[in-house]
């Protein structure tokens, strides 16, 4: 199954806007759309609304974001999701959430999502790592909701990144997975 | 994208002498203003809705609740036993307290198993049958992340990292 297909690094700083909201992001960022369900349920109806985030290979935890992304953009309350482990950031410990993550496909070519596809569930078996509110200190970390590369591997989702184009391809794992790994070690 | 004004409203505009012009849709009667670039960028931050949040105190507890932790525990007793069967690396096995639900293929068949007979989520956990290096009620280390560069424009010398 195609998730991202074609989905382009941003030539420019942009601001995005979703239900009433505005978010900047920057020059080649991979702007992707995400949701959060109850962990286990399968129904994409049962699902928060989507909301902007970013694909990072640098960020170590399968999803990270900010408490006021999880209140603020998707709409759920803390109380709702179960602790179900801790991370330590910057000698900062954060609580780990149970939660299914979900990702929106886009419309091919555009970092839009395509909401007359069904979104991907995203099992996060760890949880998701949730940062609080500093004391004294009100800048949001992270800015903008971070999905990490560990959530594709624990989903066998395939990510390909076109250097010629600057696009992204994000799938299910299939027979031409076996294909690609094969021509890429052969060559 | 860009919308180009006709030369009557570029008219208008200049008029103005930098002032805000209100412009309508005709059809829903929506209102919306227009304003120069130089303008909007001052603004943009306040309008931004990543930049900061209101510093309240956090709403949720770092506190494992004790159904799951006792299952995490159950889960560390056995994975080594379940780490021999190559066959179940890579499967999901779910755990109420000291009792093993099940194993499936399907993460989310455990789950409607415990929901079925009434188990709230506080009360189990499902895990990957996967080597794990520490037990998962142990805080692992995390890399800060997400480092942006905003380019220096001609309106001032700004760079964030």
């Amino acid at each position: 199954m195609k998730i991202l297909d074609r989905l382009p690094l941003l030539t420019a700083s942009q601001s995005i806007g979703f239900r009433q909201r505005h978010v900047s992001f920057h020059r080649n960022a991979l702007v992707i759309w995400l949701s959060i369900g109850r962990r286990g349920n399968k129904n994409p109806l049962h699902i928060s609304p989507a909301f902007p985030a970013m694909l990072d290979s640098g960020n170590n935890s399968a999803c990270f974001l900010h408490e006021h992304h999880l209140i603020q953009w998707a709409g759920i309350q803390p109380n709702q999701l179960e602790t179900i482990g801790s991370v330590r950031i910057n000698d900062q410990r954060i609580a780990q959430l149970k939660a299914d993550v979900w990702i929106h496909p886009n419309v091919p070519g555009t970092h839009e999502h395509d909401s007359q596809r069904l979104p991907f569930r995203v099992h996060i078996a760890k949880g998701l790592a949730v940062g609080r509110p500093r004391p004294d200190d009100n800048t949001l970390f992270p800015r903008v909701p971070l999905l990490g590369f560990s959530a594709l591997k624990m989903n066998a989702l395939d990510y390909w990144f076109d250097s010629k184009t600057g696009y992204s391809y994000l799938r299910t794992a299939d027979w031409r997975s076996r294909l690609v790994r094969g021509l890429y070690r052969m060559f | 994208m860009t919308i180009e004004l006709t030369e009557q409203q570029r008219r208008i505009i200049e008029g103005q002498s930098g002032r805000p012009v209100e412009v309508v849709d005709p059809d829903s009667q929506r209102s919306y203003m227009l304003i120069a670039r130089e303008q909007f960028e001052k603004v943009r931050t306040m309008l931004d809705d990543s930049s900061s949040a209101p510093a309240s105190p956090s709403q949720i507890s770092l506190e494992i609740p004790p159904g799951i932790r006792r299952s995490q525990e159950a889960f560390w007793r056995d994975l080594p036993e379940l780490l021999k069967q190559r066959k179940l690396r890579g499967q999901w096995v779910c755990y109420h307290g000291d009792e093993r639900v099940g194993i499936s293929k399907d993460d989310a068949e455990l789950f409607q198993r415990c929901w079925k007979r009434g188990l709230k989520d506080r009360e189990f956990d499902v895990f990957l049958i996967e080597e794990l290096e520490m037990p998962p009620w142990e805080p692992e280390e995390m890399d800060e992340s997400l480092f942006e560069a905003v380019e220096i424009d001609e309106s001032g010398p700004t760079t964030k990292l």
